[in-house]
């Protein structure tokens, strides 16, 4: 038993570092520019334009944005690790593009900066016929057919009379093209990289953050605050709110789970079964909205309070702890409410699977045989046993205490994690995600862990040793 | 007899009249679904128009040409065409076409304002039955044509969570940690050759894959089965290499293919990626489309399953007749897709039902949130992401609301039914 | 604002504009005359909104939010009247002189303005605001831009108090733009005075090296850090208000300062009439409803359109509330890709018969009462018709399908193979006008309208896909110019109009803010001349021969002028309803149920 506990906790780690890595990937990998989160919207006020670019790449090389992602990187003998990185997502691709096309990196990454450079110098030197070659070379920049791009050559040549930067972009096409090493796009290469994003993200960059490993999840890309300090004060509402649906859910499911075992078939039974299926369908974001019009309503019901963990000033001064945990009570009535009803006939029915088998099992006949009460048989025997299954549904619940619900937090304007991580994708938040999706992973491993474990050690009948076939 | 539990389980009804009231309504919401386009529709399903006729409900064309006149399928005003004879669909309203007429969530009960487009009036049969929403999309036909997506959506979505879960599942069960044998060898070079194999199919082809999710969820989905084909083409390769390579003495020594743990710890790790959230993060990169939905959602539903599956197979493959199977020389493959899986895939059913119903849900919190789905479909979700913004609209609110857990609780009761059923065998 | 210099030989005095009357720019709500006994007595405003900013620093951050929390919270060099949207002395005494070539500006401080601490505002104060926002390791990429034309500040000698601030070039928000930022207290920030040893010059010539400068780096990483931007110990500055409480996504909670340096100040900028404005988070419209209808929020301006209206029609409601639909400067579009490169995405847009036909196939009668409910009022052109160089003789384009089709046959789009979908033969393959419409998921109002437009336009051959996407990716693509037509919104101001940021083709070129692509040398030349023109009748005909030259170029199309909801509660008098965001002041609510007018002091 303990070597099965231990060994499952062996595995903990690095099942961890897979889950810690796998959210990492998604998210590095995923397009879309944080920093674009960063830079002026489009609609605050009147800016010189140009800045932006030189703040974009500012940000981008100060988040560390176009490192490798990984230690280890496999990938065709063409493309080394740093391609295409500091240049806009279209230029990016027009590259990787070309380099499908003619495999070798150096050429196209030279004809690519003759490119720009060209371009540049077009639209800030007035010659005649610079707007026109300008806008060619824009186009150019975005061509990674090999082909279409010879075409729109002989085009720049034909504008371009001086030859004066024609010639340039004509020898570096030539170079990409004429010294093209396709088959170099077929060998596979395992390159190393020991700075990387992921590295950065474990370790800390040595200025700013200080890695996973030391407690620090980094520093949220949109508001600068540590994530931990954030993700503790929206865990604080997610974790209140997740408990006491736990303790609604078992409250309500185990009794009527029993009610419905001790009397099968009866119209308890039915009636319940029914009711809790129904619960089950319904969406939660309609229920939210139907409690909400109903019982927070002045026209209606006005028993509850319609948004937030408090009033909207807060709570008077020198309210104490007692005051306002029974203050915010009234809150979370609808929230949880919302979060229990839909696990309540899964949980139900399971309990009264559950009871119902007990109550056949040989024990519990020969306890009646004795002439135990009913009742006494009931709460001293049976129940004892047939908790067992919902002890480990406890487990399973866990991570709903970190991934909250947006939709109820959304609806019930709640402070919890839910809102806090749909934003944070929104926003690709980067460091958040990473941050949340770990710690999901964490909660979840150890539910499962906790599960097992409680489950073979409440049951001597299961044994966790390896079965050999014969 | 015993099921996966050790006691029996009760149900109100008797499961096999379950069953059937189950399988008639489904049966019913199937007929919907598949037939919506022609059960609702501002096309007719027949025309007759100076002697010629045409089917426009049933036609992918937009223009029919009557003599030298040019009548556009999509946009003529079919409910004031003047013609010989006309037939109509049961409701004569497409789901996403606004009737200007009648925007602003016009009730059920409410008098519509019976105008055509150029503001004659209409015959009394052309009215909104169950109402409008706020662009004036008719609400029946929008349940009706919603019964398509949800329904297909979460059928397609658990046939490829079943088909992966069963398997790996049945294998992870049967064989354990050390049922299955190999040699050192092939072992080694499998290695290799599946990560050549991915490198291959998925690297080398980075250009094509990423051009073809630009195009079309279908596209994808073609020239990602190309990508595996090519991937296990090579590991194959790999390993009959490999075979060739365990003659010699020490890379013959067999060893054992840590099968059940292997499929233990993904499913692990699987379940604690948050489903809703990763799909909304890939819905921010690509195009949303449902087959991309399907794709995720049967990506990440078939733990479950596996799970029940793994256990029933261990459960198995203790019984005599597993033993007898083995005895007679039969493959293990052979074992345990015929012989065992039968018994074994009572729960795995039930896993299925909840799973679609599970799959109708997640797609109508999804269009909820507006994330994931594409935009211009309507779905009993879209439809109820309405009707909250507009409480006084209850048709909105209560039918689709009613659509959804019609069929969540067909599926769910199906499914305890086949429970009872199989395992009371 | 409008900004009124003449641009000639003497020095520079206010000059008179044209005349407009007073009431045009704002809406002043009744007074109640009778209070009943169910209103609440305390002198707090509670106001609604549907997010928090993430953070109040007074220079990093962008969003809008942050800004009207400044508002009350911080002072700057000039400030706006909102009656009259011109711009008046705020911090300065009175409004700058300018020299003759519009570059030197000059200054002079008031006397009274006093720090929290006690100390007085001082030239140091000013010059450590333009370091610390020049600063390249300061984290304010979105303000970076607004100083870039300040190239020194130079003191008086003789005059503490006075100061010139020493542009690069003329323009005409050369002095506007110093109400947008607040002035930050040196001492409180920089106490050891790093940045004394930087000029602007410095900063604006620095390289990549600077962050090695270690004094420096340190101080930009503490001014940088979280609490100078969510923690009220740290929110410092001179308006009336300061941050008592901030609960993490729940409410904002401002309190009025004890013995401020503005007390009994009657400017719209400096009253505090309200002893506490509490900002609350409620992202539901359901249950902004509900909480309205319970008298628990007293002011927003965050509602949908279409809760102001069912709100409005409660007679229990308007018992309690005042609920108005006003003005404001921002304005939707359907904005075209005109410069597509033509393999992402296709040239469908790049003629100019083809951009107005789509023009024609908008349905805005069906937008106007159905999505706008018959409140907002048609845009024509890139300028708010409430702006006085609005261009007054470009008139909407309406919606016309048969006149659209004769554009699109003419510009060679032609339904060839009878599928309802036009096409053009394109170097050699034939196109088919589809294409993606493109707008923000946020909230429902852009669905609604793309479904709208993608009917309208389905009626001419043009098949649109809707396709939402989230904010980042959205304007991502926009910038990269990867889209072919999208759904946005562009909130413009009263100060006059600079259109370098939208028209102007570097723009473009720099993937800024002109999404479509319009411009040539001629256009970028005009707007040169606007951005420089100080003289304002000069100003306005160039705006109004620019405004005419978008017009027709039809670049994207103009849709509506967005209108504010306006909710306050009856019982704070003295209510107005600006043009300019954020629509309201509520340091100037005025508590109408209390015996007295609140001049309590609030207990700290």
């Amino acid at each position: 038993m303990l070597k099965y506990i231990a060994r499952r906790i062996l595995f903990f780690i690095p099942a961890l570092f897979v889950i810690s890595l796998l959210a990492f990937v998604i998210n590095a990998l995923a397009p879309g520019d944080p920093t674009e989160r960063l830079l002026p919207e489009a609609g605050a006020q009147a800016g010189a334009p140009g800045e932006v670019s030189k703040q974009r790449a500012y940000w981008r090389q100060k988040l560390g944005l176009d490192l490798p992602v990984f230690y280890v990187s496999l990938n065709t003998l063409s493309r080394p690790a740093g391609f295409g990185a500091g240049q806009p997502p279209y230029r990016r691709q027009t590259a990787e593009r070309l380099l499908r096309a003619c495999g070798n990196d150096e050429a196209v990454t030279r004809y690519m900066n003759t490119l720009y450079a060209a371009e540049q110098a077009c639209r800030t030197h007035a010659f005649p016929g610079a707007h026109a070659m300008a806008q060619l070379l824009y186009d150019l920049g975005h061509t990674g057919d090999p082909l279409h791009a010879s075409g729109m050559l002989d085009e720049l040549e034909r504008l371009d009379r001086g030859q004066v930067v024609y010639g340039r972009i004509k020898t570096s096409f030539d170079a990409m093209e004429g010294g093209a090493t396709r088959w170099k796009n077929y060998i596979p290469a395992l390159r190393l990289h020991p700075d990387n994003r992921y590295h950065r993200w474990l370790f800390g960059d040595g200025k700013t953050s200080r890695g996973i490993v030391r407690g620090d999840f980094g520093v949220s890309y949109t508001t600068r605050e540590p994530i931990g300090d954030i993700i503790g004060k929206r865990m604080y509402w997610s974790v209140m709110l997740a408990l006491l649906a736990i303790a609604l859910a078992y409250l309500v499911s185990i009794p009527v789970g029993i009610r419905a075992a001790v009397r099968p078939r009866s119209r308890f039974d039915r009636a319940s079964s029914v009711t809790l299926f129904f619960l089950y369908a319904l969406p939660v974001f309609w229920v939210a909205t139907l409690l909400l019009m109903t019982f927070a309503n002045p026209e209606v019901l006005h028993l509850l309070p319609a948004s937030g963990v408090a009033p909207p000033q807060g709570f008077p001064e020198g309210t104490g702890f007692w005051g306002r945990l029974l203050g915010t009570l009234p809150y979370l009535v609808l929230p949880v409410v919302c979060y229990t009803y839909g696990s309540l006939a899964f949980l139900a029915r399971t309990m009264r699977g559950s009871m119902a088998g007990v109550l056949q099992s040989d024990y519990i006949r020969t306890a009646r045989a004795k002439g135990l009460s009913e009742n006494r048989i009931l709460y001293r025997h049976a129940l004892r046993n047939a908790l067992l299954p919902m002890i480990t549904m406890f487990a399973n619940v866990f991570p709903l205490a970190i991934s909250g619900s947006v939709i109820v937090e959304t609806i019930f304007s709640i402070p919890g994690m839910g809102l806090e991580t749909y934003q944070a994708i929104l926003n690709l938040d980067y460091p958040m995600i990473s941050a949340v999706f770990t710690l999901t992973g964490v909660l979840t491993l150890t539910g499962y862990l906790l599960a097992d474990v409680l489950y073979a050690a409440a049951d001597p009948r299961i044994t966790l040793k390896p079965e050999r076939l014969s | 007899m015993k099921g996966i539990l050790p006691f029996r389980p009760f149900t109100p009804l008797r499961p096999v009249r379950v069953i059937r009231i189950c399988r008639v309504i489904l049966v019913a919401w199937l007929t919907i679904a598949l037939l919506a386009p022609l059960i609702a529709n501002h096309k007719p399903l027949y025309v007759s128009y100076k002697g010629q006729s045409c089917y426009p409900a049933f036609s992918s064309r937009q223009v029919w040409m009557v003599g030298e006149e040019r009548i556009d399928l999509e946009h003529t005003d079919w409910k004031l065409f003047s013609c010989e004879r006309i037939l109509f669909p049961l409701v004569p309203w497409s789901p996403g076409k606004p009737d200007y007429a009648n925007a602003g969530y016009v009730s059920p009960s409410a008098p519509n304002v019976m105008k055509g487009q150029d503001g004659r009036v209409l015959p009394a049969r052309f009215r909104h039955v169950l109402g409008t929403d706020k662009l004036g999309r008719d609400t029946l036909s929008g349940l009706i044509h919603g019964a398509r997506v949800s329904l297909l959506l979460g059928i397609f979505s658990m046939l490829l969570a079943s088909l992966i879960g069963i398997t790996l599942g049945a294998t992870a069960g049967y064989f354990g940690d050390h049922g299955l044998r190999t040699r050192r060898g092939v072992f080694l070079a499998f290695i290799p050759g599946i990560v050549l194999g991915f490198f291959y199919g998925f690297q080398v082809r980075a250009g094509v894959l990423a051009e073809a999710w630009n195009a079309s969820g279908l596209h994808f989905t073609g020239q990602l089965l190309l990508s595996l084909l090519v991937c296990t083409t090579i590991a194959g390769l790999f390993t009959a290499t490999g075979r060739v390579l365990a003659r010699i003495p020490y890379f013959g020594k067999p060893v054992f293919v840590k099968l059940d743990s292997m499929v233990s710890r993904t499913v692990e790790v699987l379940i604690s990626l948050p489903r809703l959230v990763l799909i909304i993060a890939i819905a921010a990169i690509a195009k949303p489309s449902y087959v991309t939905l399907v794709l995720i959602i049967g990506l990440t539903a078939w733990t479950d399953i596996a799970r029940l599956t793994r256990a029933e197979m261990m459960r198995l493959r203790q019984m005599p007749f597993i033993d007898s199977a083995r005895a007679m020389g039969l493959s293990s493959f052979r074992i345990i897709f015929r012989h065992a899986l039968p018994n074994g895939i009572a729960p795995a059913l039930v896993a299925i039902a909840f799973g679609v119903s599970s799959a109708v849900l997640a797609e109508s919190a999804l269009s909820f949130l507006g994330a994931g789905v594409p935009q211009d479909v309507v779905t009993w979700g879209s439809m109820l992401a309405q009707g909250r913004e507009h409480f006084q609209a209850w048709w909105l609110v209560l039918l689709p609301g009613a659509a959804i857990f019609s069929v969540v609780v067909l599926f769910n009761m199906l499914g305890e039914a086949l429970r009872v059923r199989l395992s009371g065998r | 604002m409008i900004f009124l210099v003449a641009a000639c030989k003497s020095p520079l005095t206010r000059q008179e504009a044209v005349n407009i009357p007073q009431e045009n720019r704002f809406v002043a709500l009744p007074d109640t005359d009778s209070i009943p006994a169910d209103w609440s007595g305390e002198n707090t405003v509670v106001y609604q909104w549907i997010a928090e900013p993430r953070m109040l620093h007074p220079t990093n951050g962008i969003s809008g939010q942050r800004q009207e929390v400044l508002l009350y919270t911080q002072m700057f060099l000039i400030a706006t009247d909102y009656r009259t949207l011109e711009p008046v002395p705020g911090l300065a005494g009175a409004m700058p002189d300018i020299s003759s070539d519009g570059l030197h500006i000059t200054f002079e401080l008031r006397d009274e303005p006093r720090w929290d601490d006690g100390s007085a505002l001082s030239f140091d104060d000013i010059r450590f605001t333009a370091l610390a926002s020049k600063c390249p390791l300061v984290d304010n990429p979105n303000a970076k831009p607004f100083w870039d034309n300040l190239g020194e500040l130079v003191p008086d000698a003789q005059n503490p108090r006075r100061f010139t601030a020493v542009m690069k070039t003329p323009y005409i928000h050369n002095v506007i733009f110093w109400s947008d930022w607040p002035v930050m207290q040196r001492t409180f920030h920089d106490p050891d005075n790093v940045l004394g040893d930087y000029t602007l010059a410095d900063f604006d010539n620095a390289a990549q090296e600077i962050g090695n400068d270690a004094p420096l780096a340190a101080w930009a990483e503490r001014f940088n850090s979280a609490p100078y931007g969510r923690d009220p110990q740290y929110l410092n500055g001179l308006g009336p208000y300061r941050v008592a409480e901030w609960e993490d996504g729940q409410r904002l909670v401002l309190e009025r300062k004890i013995n401020h340096w503005t007390a009994g100040s009657t400017a719209l900028n400096e009253a505090a009439l309200p002893d506490r404005i509490v900002f609350v988070v409620n992202r539901d419209a359901n249950s902004q409803m509900l909480e309205f209808r319970a008298q628990n929020y007293d002011a927003s301006t965050n509602i949908s359109p279409s809760t102001l209206l069912s709100l409005r029609d409660d007679p229990a409601f308007a018992r309690n509330f005042h609920g108005e639909f006003s003005d404001t400067f921002f304005y939707t579009y359907l904005a075209m890709n005109n410069r597509p490169d033509g393999q992402r995405r296709k040239a469908l847009f790049d003629d100019v018969n083809v951009r107005r036909a789509v023009a024609m196939l908008v349905p805005y009668d069906e937008l106007h009462g159905i999505v706008f409910k018959g409140i907002n009022k048609r845009m024509s052109g890139p300028v708010s018709f409430l702006k006085r160089e609005f261009n007054e003789s470009l008139t909407p384009v309406p919606t016309d399908v048969d006149g659209a089709k004769k554009l699109l046959a003419a510009a060679g789009w032609i339904d060839t193979d009878q599928d309802g979908i036009l096409e053009k033969k394109i170097s050699g393959k034939q196109v088919p006008m589809m294409f993606e419409l493109t707008y923000l998921s946020v909230q429902t109002e852009w669905k609604d309208i793309a479904t709208i437009i993608a009917d309208g336009l389905a009626k001419a051959g043009l098949k649109a896909e809707l396709r939402a996407l989230d904010y980042p990716v959205f304007i991502s693509n926009n910038r990269q110019h990867d889209f072919d037509m999208t759904l946005g919104a562009w909130g413009a101001s009263s100060a006059p109009e600079d259109f370098s940021q939208v028209w102007h083709t570097s723009a473009w070129e720099s993937n800024g803010s002109n999404f479509a692509g319009f411009g040539d040398v001629d256009g970028d030349a005009l707007i040169d001349s606007v951005k420089t023109t100080v003289e304002d009748s000069l100003r306005i005909e160039l705006s109004k021969r620019f405004q005419r030259i978008v017009y027709d170029r039809q670049p994207i199309v103009f849709l509506f002028a967005s209108v504010r909801r306006n909710i306050v509660h009856r019982r704070f008098g003295d209510v107005e309803l600006y043009y300019e965001r954020p629509g309201m002041l509520l340091n100037n609510f005025r508590l109408l149920s209390a015996g007295v007018a609140g001049t309590a002091q609030v207990s700290p």
